[in-house]
């Protein structure tokens, strides 16, 4: 990090004294299960971004939960943001905010549609868009894509850093093929990736990281552009199942920060429920 | 099929070992016969180059590709579609559907393809013929619409130099995650052998456009007629000036390694020449 940007950085504290530590945080006793973390959530008051091919508001699956989005397009000097609606040109954004909407379906969704003629599925306009996310403090990001361009690491991870820090969930897909791609292998987000499995709720821990947990990912019933329907298999579709459940948790417990979202999903996944219950407090 | 290829290939190393040869020679003649001598030597040479590991191998490394993939993946067709960056449209450059579909070209910001080239990430799906865009992209593409479709990117070094697609595979309804996987690592060797036999064949075309200019510039206007006559001519060896061009282009873009590697053979001509 250069001079110029250590000027910028805000002045950090922390108490050292025993008589100005914080007060007593709280800390339910009890075990964290599915039921406790999720049951009876809708997901309500949680606001989800989708950033991606951009979803189709209209589609039958997403359930009338589109709140807003923006478009990000090539402008002169890098990419340009613009709030509108939008269709999708893949299906793919469909397709991951009608799975959310099934686990959460009182979940307010955001599209920031990122991919587009001329960008070229550009770092660039990803960043964009994730920007722009975290600038409207969404609760949870979910991204279905990565980048392989090694140019966009740092500011990526550095968003990522900041989103962390501000309670936004950024739940990102493993990319498909055995390459580098970013940000799933960031330790600020959750990375996801697929198992076979068809229940929903069915999340495994992975103890073997940088893929953090496993998610259904084959051959999905999915929604797909022109009010269409599809069936598909990938990472891309893994992640907004624990997206949608991250939803779910945030709507019951919206105190919760990233590191114990991670952690309350380490706790409910189904090898590490079924291993051995655990008890916090 | 795969012998042909292995022919093909083998006959395109025997070429390449020729080149050498000739290269050597004809910075040999350069010392004793001076300039002209050599620029018509690489005159000579780059059709040599362009006529036989050009085009040939080029397309007869992308037939190879589609047929071992379709064989593979027990698919009913499989093709290979390349970028064009200066279009930002895929450009069919191989199918087993036979030479119908060859050369068209759609946007790349579309469709199945259009998501792989844009994400970088392979896909698979299915059913999806009532989304109308699908089904048009595909009978424009392809001449039929599959029921199911794998397609993953061509990568070399960071960037998408085009997509493989693979449809409808005949002993399941869907592509599963181990096609993918599988789909995904034949891609790995299958884009670097595509950018070499481009490059390959780029190279030859470059060694005459290289001719044209230091032709030109050394007021040599016989030869720089010459050149310009074989780039203009459509003689077989020359796949017509404006593919010429956007392969010239596309080197340009092509990344360090690559742009490196041309001007490495560009200047080395042009330091003969002068």
């Amino acid at each position: 990090m250069d001079d110029e940007e250590d000027d910028e950085l805000p002045a950090f504290s922390w108490p050292t004294r025993p008589e100005d530590q914080p007060p007593i945080i709280p800390v339910p006793n009890v075990e964290i299960t599915p039921e406790w973390a999720w049951g009876g959530s809708t997901g309500k008051g949680v606001r989800v971004c989708i950033v991606d091919s951009g979803i189709e508001a209209d589609h039958p699956m997403v359930g009338g939960m589109v709140r807003g989005g923006i478009l990000v397009e090539k402008g002169p000097e890098g990419p340009i943001v613009r709030e509108e609606p939008h269709d999708d040109l893949f299906g793919h954004a469909t397709a991951c905010a009608g799975i959310i909407h099934s686990l959460a379906p009182e979940a307010e969704l955001y599209s920031a549609r990122v991919l587009g003629q001329n960008l070229k599925g550009g770092g660039d306009a990803l960043i964009a868009g994730v920007r722009w996310a975290i600038d409207q403090g969404m609760n949870i990001i979910n991204l279905s894509l990565s980048t392989r361009k090694q140019e966009h690491v740092r500011a990526l991870h550095d968003l990522a850093d900041e989103a962390y820090f501000q309670n936004t969930v950024i739940v990102s897909s493993a990319n498909n093929t055995p390459v580098y791609s970013y940000p799933w292998l960031f330790a600020s987000v959750i990375s996801v990736a697929s198992h076979a499995e068809h229940d929903p709720f069915t999340f495994y821990y992975n103890p073997d990281p940088p893929v953090e947990f496993t998610a259904p990912g084959v051959d999905l019933e999915l929604a797909w552009a022109g009010k269409s329907t599809a069936v598909g298999t990938g990472n891309s579709y893994a992640t907004p199942h624990i997206a949608g459940i991250v939803a779910l948790i945030l709507g019951k417990h919206p105190e919760l920060t990233p590191f114990q979202i991670k952690s309350v999903l380490y706790y409910t996944a189904k090898n590490v429920r079924q291993a051995q219950s655990r008890r916090i407090g | 099929m795969t012998e042909d290829l292995q022919q093909e290939l083998e006959s395109a190393r025997a070429t390449v070992a020729t080149q050498a040869v000739q290269i050597h020679r004809l910075q040999s003649e350069l010392e004793s016969r001076g300039a002209a001598g050599a620029l018509r030597g690489v005159l000579e040479l780059s059709d040599v180059v362009s006529a036989t590991v050009g085009q040939t191998p080029y397309r007869a490394l992308l037939a190879g590709i589609v047929e071992a993939a379709r064989r593979i993946f027990d698919a009913r067709a499989a093709s290979v579609s390349i970028l064009d960056e200066e279009t930002n449209e895929l450009v069919f450059e191989a199918s087993t559907d036979g030479d119908a579909v060859l050369n068209r070209r759609f946007p790349a910001h579309q469709g199945i393809s259009g998501w792989v080239v844009m994400t970088g990430e392979p896909i698979a799906v299915s059913d999806v013929m009532r989304d109308p865009r699908f089904a048009k992209d595909f009978a424009k593409s392809t001449g039929y619409v599959p029921k199911s479709i794998l397609a993953v990117p061509l990568i070399v070094s960071e960037d998408v130099i085009g997509v493989l697609s693979v449809l409808d595979k005949a002993s399941a309804a869907s592509f599963g995650l181990d096609d993918m996987d599988l789909l995904g690592l034949f891609a790995r060797p299958a884009a670097i052998g595509v950018e070499q036999a481009r490059m390959v064949s780029t190279i030859g075309r470059l060694l005459i456009q290289e001719l044209e200019s230091a032709a030109e510039g050394r007021g040599n206007e016989p030869l720089a007629d010459a050149a310009r006559g074989a780039l203009a001519d459509g003689n077989d060896a020359i796949d017509g000036t404006l593919e010429l061009a956007r392969l010239v282009q596309r080197i340009g873009r092509r990344g360090d390694r690559s742009r490196r590697l041309a001007i490495e053979v560009l200047t080395s001509i042009a330091r003969n020449a002068s």
